[in-house]
């Protein structure tokens, strides 16, 4: 064998028992420790027979048809709105001359987390929020806010909102990095010379190549919708609440017996899931089936008082987007805005526009209280990028040494490393628990870096791989050759070369980790506090303003890790131009 | 310093690309193989240096020195490479470069003693001073001129060139051209270009990779 083949193989043997230790038992332990007692068995309690008893219980509970109503509403409300606005966006604005306004503002929505904008968004729609002041009381005619249900509203819509405002410029996003691997113009052109409209063109053509790119992102907005619990309860409905949100209350009460319940109800859960894949993809294979004579039917002769309408609903279309766009952003900006004002405020009453009175009251009350969770999520977060950024980088380093044809055969990799994402962390979470608990390794540090490792890495593997693939390897080559080991081409070379997307990749893995809500509960076991963990305590509290900094602090902590990602390269290669 | 390929070949799964290469190169020589795009002439290199992507296998033997080193990994062959593109380390500068080459003096000689030799490269290649400069900042010419010196310093038993010339203009492909052949003979080591220009065969004779067999130049 020679050296190339075996360092290969330590490579993947090595790959392989990481990721079967580290990733793949625990799950399996997790998915296990919660199937079980689903059925009744759960002996570190003392239940050691199986029965059906809690799935009875569980169907009997008066919440659980209508949580489950809730959630499967707002889930594909979420998922669907948001996958279909994205891919319009990508096709009205691509080509315009906001598309690279959409481009750069992808960064900066991307990095606010979920929680912090949810909070941020409720300040401003609820019916004391900004919009309403903003009308108030002059429009409206209120001097009071009104008692409406506007945040936390019984059908789950502001949840469905938010979640929707959340995942359009993830899915844009994803539709870029899809579309990097097909000549987009090209195939416009070729449309276009064809008498293809650019809708048509982009519909018939360029959606139908991008879509395998997009389905497992998509499965995963689904997954994460339905087991959404911090957001949920932030915005979702109070009673009944989303399924997760009442699986996470059964799992935390102090009657054991409805851990039993909780657990069926959370593998019910990701059965689901299962079914709602299941349902997405019949839909997809049906239409593609409709569509194929479609696709391939040619243009239609339009005639020329069709082709003014047509003018007209472009120009309309273009303005809807726009509009759509403005929206994102702007509640974007207005939700961290609130944020800021609220954490300032001293005296805010109800239809002033600002505060009347502002201190840093709020700030310093709460420096305390946030101490401790802030340093325990920065080492937590620091902790779990680097260990997902260093196997992120042993799995590329590996795949990059495969050649085409073995580089399907190390699919499985990439299909563990994300899988994580595709299940709902609400229905395996528990039995890691258990597991952890039996090995007593429940609230320590340790197990929390790991929680947060297998969440982060999925992030860390997906912002990486492309630039490291396409890295010339023939750098690494030469290094060696001139250094006489690889090892140093490696650390000397390479690592510097790609110091930027690596940099980037540990921020988003930071960014990841620090917005983990549920892992942290499951995990932490109350003795390890976390800035969202607090966060999401301090907006279901009483007190706005504190919230507001709780939620300002979840949201600048990973900001400070995105800049210096982005500031300590550019200053190490102040003088290199050729790698800015 | 001399090197021998002795029934070199490579294939693609059981597929050979070319007929086994046969052939002996003395200290200071240099051999020219030259062969249609798509023959196999980069391939041809990569066995040599022992960087053959994993679809590829090589069968034959490589004698160095009077060592066989088919049997190495490529950064302990005490091969250097050139390819066309000049391949400069992008976030270090010219002397980085050039130390980068030197790695393997490092245990006797002083950071002081291999910056002397940086220096002394550089002005062998009318470069003098250039030590501090960004690579981007750098002209094409010298690029190339640095890439080489780098590959020189680490002292390779053999010097590959894959089509060095090919990405330079016409007035600075004869300049460079001549400095690789003077480099190589000051130097005497054993070098093997390969090309499809016929223009980059200094000798009357070349090994045509396709035929197998050393022809002349008509």
């Amino acid at each position: 064998m020679t050296y190339n083949r075996r360092l290969q193989l330590i490579f993947g043997v090595s790959i392989g028992l990481l990721s079967l230790f580290f990733i793949v038992l625990p799950i399996v332990a997790g998915l296990l420790g919660t199937w079980l007692p689903a059925l009744g068995y759960l002996p570190s309690v003392g239940y050691n027979q199986y029965s059906w008893q809690p799935t009875i219980e569980m169907f009997n509970h008066p919440s659980t048809w209508s949580s489950i109503r809730l959630s499967l509403g707002s889930t594909v409300l979420a998922t669907c709105g948001a996958f279909v606005m994205s891919q319009w966006l990508c096709m009205q604005l691509y080509r315009s001359r906001s598309w690279l306004w959409v481009k750069h503002s992808l960064g900066p929505l991307l990095a606010i987390p979920h929680l912090a904008f949810a909070i941020g968004f409720a300040f401003v729609i609820a019916p004391s929020g900004w919009l309403m002041r903003l009308i108030s009381p002059q429009l409206s005619g209120f001097d009071i806010p009104p008692d409406w249900l506007i945040v936390n509203d019984n059908y789950a819509l502001s949840l469905s909102v938010a979640l929707v405002i959340k995942e359009i410029p993830f899915f844009v996003l994803m539709t870029l990095s899809a579309m990097t691997k097909l000549n987009v113009d090209k195939t416009l052109q070729v449309a276009a010379s064809l008498g293809y409209t650019h809708n048509q063109g982009w519909i018939k053509l360029v959606f139908p190549q991008l879509f395998s790119s997009l389905r497992l992102p998509f499965y995963a907005v689904l997954s994460y919708s339905l087991s959404v619990v911090d957001l949920s309860i932030v915005l979702g409905p109070a009673a009944p609440s989303t399924f997760a949100v009442l699986i996470n209350e059964w799992f935390n009460q102090p009657d054991l017996s409805m851990r039993l319940v909780g657990a069926s109800a959370a593998s019910l859960l990701l059965l689901l899931l299962v079914a709602l894949i299941g349902l997405f993809y019949v839909v997809e294979v049906l239409i593609t089936k409709h569509c194929r004579d479609w696709l391939v039917a040619g243009v239609t002769a339009k005639k020329e008082s069709k082709k003014e309408s047509e003018k007209e609903s472009r120009v309309v279309a273009k303005f809807l987007s726009h509009s759509a766009i403005l929206v994102i952003a702007a509640s974007s900006l207005l939700a961290m805005s609130a944020l800021m004002v609220w954490s300032f405020s001293r005296q805010w009453r109800f239809p002033d526009l600002l505060p009347t009175r502002w201190s840093f009251k709020n700030w310093q009350r709460s420096a305390e209280q946030l101490i401790d969770p802030l340093i325990n999520t920065a080492l937590i977060g620091l902790a779990s990028a680097l260990l997902a950024l260093v196997m992120s980088v042993i799995i590329l380093q590996w795949q990059s040494q495969q050649n085409k044809k073995q580089a399907k055969s190390t699919h499985w990799v990439t299909g563990i490393v994300y899988f994580p994402l595709l299940l709902p962390q609400i229905s395996f979470l528990f039995g890691i628990q258990i597991m952890l608990v039996a090995l007593h390794l429940e609230g320590q540090l340790s197990s929390m870096i790991w929680v947060h490792f297998l969440f982060v890495l999925p992030y860390c593997y997906l912002s990486l791989a492309k630039v490291y693939l396409a890295f010339d390897d023939r750098y690494l080559q030469l290094g060696a050759m001139l250094s006489q080991s690889l090892w140093r081409s490696f650390w000397k070379v390479k690592i510097p070369m790609l110091f930027k997307p690596l940099a980037f990749s540990f921020a988003v893995g930071f960014a990841v980790s620090v917005s983990q809500y549920l892992p942290s509960l499951y995990v932490g076991a109350g003795r390890i506090e976390t800035i969202t963990l607090e966060s999401v305590a301090a907006a279901s509290g009483s007190d706005l303003r504190v919230s507001a900094v709780f939620a300002i602090w979840q949201f600048v902590l990973p900001l400070i890790v995105y800049a210096l990602a982005i500031f300590i390269p550019q200053w190490c290669f102040a003088k290199r131009k050729a790698m800015n | 310093m001399s090197v021998r390929l002795e029934s070199l070949q490579v294939s693609l799964d059981t597929e050979a690309l070319f007929p086994p290469v046969n052939a002996q190169v003395e200290a200071g020589e240099l051999l020219v193989v030259m062969g249609a795009s798509g023959c196999g002439k980069s391939s041809l290199l990569a066995a040599i240096a022992g960087s053959l992507t994993r679809e590829l296998t090589a069968k034959g033997t490589i004698t160095l020195a009077g060592e066989r080193v088919e049997h190495l990994p490529m950064h302990l062959r005490g091969i250097g490479i050139q390819f066309q593109e000049d391949l400069l380390f992008p976030h270090l500068d010219v002397a980085g470069n050039l130390l980068f080459g030197l790695a393997a003096e490092k245990p006797t000689k002083s950071k002081a003693q291999r910056l002397e030799l940086v220096a002394q490269a550089l002005q062998s290649a009318g470069l003098a001073g250039y030590e501090k400069r960004d690579i981007a900042t750098l002209s094409g010419g010298q690029k190339a001129r640095i890439s080489l010196l780098r590959s020189l310093l680490a002292k390779p038993k053999l010097l590959l060139l894959d089509e060095p010339f090919s990405r330079l203009d016409e007035e600075l492909r004869g300049a460079f051209r001549a400095f690789v052949f003077t480099q190589i003979k000051q130097l005497q080591i054993p070098a093997i270009l390969v090309s499809h220009d016929r223009q980059d065969c200094p000798n009357p004779h070349f090994y045509g990779l396709e035929q197998g067999r050393m022809q002349g130049i008509a």
